[in-house]
């Protein structure tokens, strides 16, 4: 074989990708070719060094997501496939298409109704002492004295306490943003590469404290190895 | 050799391969040990995670009168370096383990 018909073959093998992808992945076993014939191969043993078109073109769609990469290889075998499979199933996928978003929506909307509560009752909180402290103004207006100082006594401990609440709802809702972005991150991912390692981790996170790491022992050895990939 | 494990010392490997002066495709497949057995079709995407990663940065320049891509290692990517470098105490701690275990 040589190395325009590799190259071609290579082109119709990935022609399910994008065609500046398609252009770019060409150009790369082009160059190795070129480059293996230069240092002194001939051009049948260039082309054979470099693989199979084949195994080349798995070899690149491999490293799709998930539904990307099931889109390509099924359009491999023709785009009428594809289209008689998609409307053959649509009333599976389209069914789980539907379930598959209501849950992640609905695991998103959890999330942020989590954190609408905890202001809630820092709200309520908020009002019960702003309610003494009106009452606090009608026992001065009738002059009871008792009644003003256990008033204003109850506002001061309810607005304490909704300050106290109101930092821990801050620091909640944090929290929280943070989750859902991890969620929203995990739901996209069978349809987006996101492998260039995220860092301060993606899973441990979930529970870790706010400033992990350190700990060089508990991150493990293969954490490099691994982190690679997990994503 | 374990296939996550494989992925990691690639990727520090190629890191490696960049991180004197600028190198190109064929040169980095001969350049990391035979031992990795780093072809152009694993490669090809690893160069293009680093990229997108932002550990390395292309360049496309003339030679033999075609144009060849060429690979540097950014900050970004010397950082992942010394990360790697880093976790050898702990691949020391686990050899030890498990060769004290074998006796």
């Amino acid at each position: 074989m040589t190395r325009d018909e590799f190259v071609e073959r290579l082109g119709e093998l990935l022609a399910c990708l994008p065609a500046d992808q398609v252009e770019e992945s060409k150009e790369f076993y082009a160059e190795a070719i070129a480059d293996r014939m230069e240092d002194g191969m001939s051009e049948e043993e260039a082309v054979a060094a470099v693989g199979s078109p084949q195994a080349v073109a798995e070899a690149i769609l491999d490293d799709l997501p998930a539904v990307p990469r099931a889109i390509a290889k099924t359009r491999r075998k023709g785009n009428a496939v594809l289209w008689a499979l998609a409307i053959l199933g649509s009333p599976l996928w389209i069914v789980l298409a539907l379930g598959f978003a209501a849950v992640a929506v609905m695991v998103y909307i959890s999330i942020w109704v989590l954190a609408a509560c905890v202001w809630i009752i820092t709200a309520g909180l908020g009002a019960v002492g702003a309610a003494a402290f009106v009452l606090a103004t009608t026992g001065i207006a009738i002059g009871h004295v008792p009644f003003v100082l256990a008033m204003t006594g109850v506002g001061f401990a309810f607005i304490g306490a909704t300050l106290l609440l109101g930092a821990g709802a801050w620091a909640v809702t944090k929290q929280i943003a943070r989750l859902s972005v991890l969620w929203v991150k995990k739901a996209l991912s069978p349809f987006r590469k996101d492998r260039g390692r995220t860092s301060g981790g993606t899973g441990g996170s979930l529970s870790a404290e706010p400033h992990a790491g350190g700990n060089a022992a508990s991150d493990g050895p293969a954490h490099f190895a691994v982190a690679s990939t997990l994503n | 050799m374990e296939a996550q494990m494989k992925r990691g010392f690639l990727e520090a490997c190629v890191l490696a391969a960049v991180s004197g002066e600028e190198s190109y495709g064929y040169r980095i497949v001969k350049d990391v040990p035979a031992s990795m057995g780093l072809t152009e079709s694993t490669l090809y995407p690893l160069l293009k995670r680093l990229e997108k990663a932002g550990c390395i940065t292309v360049r496309s320049a003339e030679h033999n009168g075609r144009l060849r891509k060429y690979y540097r290692i950014t900050e970004a990517g010397r950082t992942r370096i010394d990360e790697f470098l880093a976790e050898w105490p702990s691949v020391q701690e686990i050899y030890r383990y498990v060769e004290g275990a074998r006796s």
